[in-house]
């Protein structure tokens, strides 16, 4: 009889335990996803409908609001100048990562471990302190308002952290590999593009991810070098958009759904790459 | 590789240090010594940003330790941990932007969530997040946790997977309670990854809060959430032509991150050479 | 394993997309390049041209199209290349692209003190070697565009600055007509107590983003002035803020603001949201620009919309004049073609340029000689061109340092709204001024000649 009472208290109690963190995991969970939710209602509910009803489902449905989100092709420019500066900054970077990382891992040079700390330390500059300096500098050259600026200064800025996490990984690749291939007369581009890609698949879709978040998101440099109307990102456009004219709520929230929504996708598909890219940094060093 | 970071780092930087000692009017001017710095460090303004900014990194401890909770318990693998875990990082990979603008709808004073509150009566909680400069700071706090906390979590979570299940199965024999097991075993597990997060926060606090600022506050109401970001901001923008000021205080802002950095990377390593 | 590969394909494959769109959007461009560039008569000119107007006048990029298409087709050999530049485009791109000697022919600009820098830097050319006198003089660019005898701006459009008011709303609250709308500050306290009775917000106001708190200077502190060079006395220490006759406008505005007049949220919107509250009837007055009232007319009706001057409370000779604002064009001193820009500057104001502005973007064109009687519909619209006719006088806003504006004139409305007096705002502008003249010794001395104080 005792021994029962006992057995189930010590069972009541992990049951309220077990009861409790789920609770707190809920709230918690609710607290992230709330303002997605929020933003999503939002943008399909009327203006009226939005006055009089701010945190309850849309009714009627708008769709219209992203219609006129879209309007005068404003919006499209911005979603193409976005694309076409994270893809190209992306795709730069990394390829120039690649090969900075190769000749830390694989060809160290007297004094190169000192270069790859010092290029590591670069990570706490903050990027409002170039500002100046660079945008003397890019009107100079005629960079101002550019793809190519803007792009070569994103690169720049990832660059520290894509070389720090590719150099870890390609030091964990046997050197047995590298010395076989030399032996079959393998050119150092050749290793690279024959073996360290492919294995490093995994970090590259990583650092890809990581650099691609972040340049699609980023907003102070975009305001400041892309000073042209045509050349605006959609972190700047969506910005602007809110404090002009436009004071239509859920149309503004609308724009901010399309503008995150790329962003959104990619997390849902490929959530697993997301997560292990953006710790691997930390578990790897 | 070299020539990208000489172009993107190293001309700037020398460039602006040149700057900071000069009145620059258009591209440069007439050589003032260091008459900047002195300008700068006596505005109050720039003095209010650099206390918010240290406020601010109130944030780190409560990230942790927030993170470290949340790990632990999606370690736990309680029914639907993936879903939790999958909510929980999204706030991490929505542009600032975005949730600033969504955070300055929600928080009005007469914004979605005061209704809220005001449709459950709890009307004394409806205060004026973003308008009131008492509280201000703290909201804007409130957002950086709740969009950075995620990145902790899962950081935090994605660590403890790789520790090995003995020693947890061990301290289960030993009859150690939740706190126990996470004081003794998981805190030291993760302390890499926690001093890892602290510093990248540490960072994010100081000179990448920019976005944030600029979307919900501005700066307001008043100067009560002005940061170092957003005064250099204002110090070159148009119709304020000091940017010799506004390099000043860059340089002020480059130094004080690097000093703060490196001096607790050498901590850290003192530390460990104790142990 | 498999989604790893699947990501990659996905990746490249949308990097090859949009290398491909590059291309295509690189050749397009190339391509309207190569087909202009077709040599005729004289030696080819090609006129650059930045602005940013479109975002406070939309509509306004189309006039500018039609504008350069014309142009062209008059002037063979030039062609203009119109650059559409962002508002928030923080930094002031034509001070540093003119400092790395790459700055375009011709550039918007703002009135005062946002062109004024680049003229004391000598950036800007003036315009009266270039324009004949006859012409410059009726080309509106305000006062604030001179500098020591020349005008550095051609005007382009007007902006009155106006409050705006709701009849219907006056009228629920049993206003009596004599004082719809208000004139004198007894009245308007008066009107704003009726109208919170009624259970209507007198005031709607966003000071979020700080510019209503210049507005309201620009409103309140001109009504204390004889002339406009007053701000700048103010500005270099001449008139001490201490003086109640120069913060008499503060204290009107802790006045309204703790009598309960202006919306409690006030410090959560910024300035167009704030406005918008007239448009949604919450409340009954605002103080807004003249691009506004058509806007607010086609929300409110047409009867129900009224325009009106801030009630006056000041001792000044600009006491009880309107005030009107102007936007303007100016060419940049390194210009290698200055002759054909201030061509081109001619062209804008020729009279069915001016009446096309006025029928595509319903702006008033800034001109004098535009016959605007002819063109102009609407009670209010009407009004606020009188107002241009008539004597008025210029935003004071604009001969401010920007420093002063955003320290002091954008913070002192969000300030109070939380409980500073205007005593604390004044001390806040003791203390800004005297940082500003040791900070700026050079922009002191510019300042005092640009406005003729000694």
């Amino acid at each position: 009889m005792k021994e029962m009472s006992k057995r189930t208290g010590v069972s009541f109690e992990r049951a309220t335990q077990k009861a409790i963190k789920q609770l707190l995991l809920i709230i918690v969970a609710f607290i992230a996803l709330y303002p997605l939710y929020w933003l999503i209602i939002t943008a399909f509910k009327t203006q009226a409908d939005y006055l009089v009803n701010k945190f309850g489902l849309p009714w009627p449905i708008m769709i219209g609001n992203i219609v006129t989100a879209l309007r005068g092709g404003r919006f499209a420019r911005w979603f193409l100048n976005s694309t076409i500066i994270t893809a190209g900054s992306t795709l730069a970077g990394t390829t120039i990562a690649c090969l900075a990382a190769f000749a830390f891992a694989k060809m160290p040079f007297r004094g190169s471990n000192a270069i790859l700390n010092f290029v590591i330390s670069l990570m706490v500059v903050p990027p409002v302190v170039m500002i100046v300096p660079l945008f003397i500098l890019y009107a100079q050259i005629g960079f101002t308002s550019t793809y190519q600026g803007i792009i070569v200064l994103y690169v720049g800025l990832t660059m520290p952290f894509s070389v720090y996490l590719l150099t870890n990984f390609f030091k964990t690749i046997p050197h047995d590999i590298v010395d076989s291939a030399m032996m079959d007369g393998c050119s150092h581009f050749g290793i690279l593009w024959r073996i360290y890609v492919p294995l490093s698949a995994p970090a590259l879709v990583t650092l890809i991810i990581v650099n691609a978040l972040w340049i699609w998101n980023e907003l102070l440099l975009a305001l400041v070098f892309l000073p042209k109307d045509k050349m605006r990102t959609l972190m700047v456009g969506i910005t602007a958009f809110r404090s002009r004219l436009n004071l239509d709520i859920p149309v503004t929230m609308a724009g901010l759904l399309l503008s995150t929504l790329p962003m959104i996708i990619l997390y849902v598909v490929f959530q697993r790459f997301f997560i292990r890219g953006l710790t691997a940094g930390a578990t790897k060093g | 590789m070299g020539l990208a970071i000489l172009f993107v780092y190293g001309y700037p930087i020398i460039r602006l240090f040149d700057f900071s000692m000069r009145r620059i009017r258009g591209a440069s001017g007439p050589f003032i010594g260091f008459d900047n710095y002195r300008f700068v460090l006596r505005n109050p303004i720039f003095q209010e940003a650099v206390r918010h900014n240290l406020f601010l990194l109130v944030g780190v401890p409560i990230l942790i330790i927030i993170a470290l909770i949340f790990a632990s318990l999606l370690f736990e693998q309680l029914k639907g941990w993936k879903f939790y875990r999958f909510a929980f990082f999204l706030p991490y990979i929505l542009a600032v932007p975005v949730i600033g603008i969504v955070f300055s709808y929600l928080l009005m004073l007469h914004g979605a969530l005061n209704e809220t509150l005001r449709f459950l009566r709890l009307d004394f909680l409806a205060l004026d997040w973003i308008g009131s400069p008492n509280i201000a700071l703290k909201t804007l706090l409130a957002i950086i946790v709740w969009k950075e906390m995620g990145f902790g979590i899962v950081l935090f979570f994605a660590r403890l997977m790789s520790v090995s299940e003995e020693i947890y199965d061990a301290a289960k024999i030993d009859g150690a309670n939740w706190w126990q097991t996470l004081w003794y075993i998981t805190i030291p597990q993760l302390q890499i990854v926690i001093e890892f997060f602290a510093i990248v926060t540490i960072i994010n606090l100081l000179s990448w809060i920019f976005a944030y600022v600029y979307t919900i506050t501005r700066g307001g109401p008043g100067t009560s959430t002005q940061v170092m970001e957003l005064w250099i901001f204002n110090k070159v923008a148009r119709g304020a032509p000091n940017p010799g000021m506004g390099a000043a205080a860059s340089v002020i802002l480059f130094l004080g991150t690097i000093v703060l950095i490196f001096t607790l990377l050498r901590l850290r390593m003192r530390v460990g050479e104790e142990e | 394993m498999r989604k790893t590969r699947m990501f990659m394909i996905f990746f490249f494959a949308l990097v090859l997309l949009f290398s491909i769109t590059i291309v295509f959007a690189g050749n397009g461009e190339e391509e309207e390049g190569t087909s202009e560039s077709v040599e005729k008569g004289p030696e080819p000119v090609e006129l650059v041209f930045w602005w940013w107007g479109q975002q406070e006048a939309p509509g306004l990029e189309d006039w500018v199209n039609e504008t350069v298409e014309l142009f062209e087709k008059e002037y063979p050999h030039i062609t203009v290349e119109t650059v559409l530049q962002a508002t928030e485009n923080v930094i002031d791109d034509f001070i540093t692209a003119s400092a790395a000697g790459t700055p375009p022919d011709l550039q918007y600009f703002w009135n005062g003190i946002y062109h004024q820098e680049q003229v004391w830097m000598g950036y800007i050319e003036p315009l009266n070697d270039w324009i004949p006198a006859e012409e410059l003089k009726h080309m509106y660019a305000s006062e604030l565009s001179n500098f020591q005898g020349k005008q550095y701006r051609a005007g382009w459009y007007l902006l009155p600055m106006t409050w705006i008011y709701n009849k219907k709303l006056f009228k629920e609250a049993g206003v009596p007509a004599n004082m719809t709308p208000p004139k004198t500050w007894d009245e308007f306290i008066k009107v704003c107590e009726m109208l919170k009775k009624a259970g209507i917000i007198p005031i709607g106001a966003g000071f979020k983003d700080g510019w209503w708190g210049e507005h309201n200077t620009g409103h309140g502190l001109v009504q204390q002035e004889d002339h406009v060079a007053d701000t700048t006395k103010l500005l270099v220490g001449e008139y001490k803020w201490s003086n109640p006759r120069w913060h008499e406008h503060w204290k009107r505005l802790e006045q309204l603001i703790n009598a309960d007049y202006i919306n409690d949220d006030a410090n959560s919107l910024e300035l167009y949201p704030g406005m918008e509250l007239l448009l949604t009837g919450k409340c009954a007055m605002t103080q807004s620009i003249g691009s506004y009232v058509p806007e607010a007319e086609k929300q409110l009706g047409v009867e129900n919309v009224g325009v009106m001057k801030y009630p006056t409370f000041g001792i000044g000779k600009l006491a009880e004049m309107p005030i009107m604002d102007v936007q303007g064009v100016g060419i940049s001193s390194q210009s290698k073609h200055k002759k054909e820009a201030a061509e081109f500057i001619r062209f804008m104001h020729r009279p069915d340029r001016l009446t096309a502005m006025w029928e595509m973007v319903k702006i008033f064109p800034a001109n004098d000689t535009w016959d605007g009687e002819k063109y102009i519909e609407g009670p209010n619209l009407r009004t606020m061109w009188t107002w241009f006719q008539g004597e008025n006088t210029a935003w004071i806003p604009n001969m401010i340092a920007w420093a002063f504006d955003s320290e002091v004139m954008h913070v002192a409305p969000q300030m109070m709204m939380t409980g500073a007096t205007t005593d604390d705002i004044v001390k806040l502008a003791e203390e800004v001024i005297a940082r500003w003249k040791e900070e700026n010794p050079d922009l002191l001395e510019s300042h005092k000649k640009w406005a003729g104080v000694k």
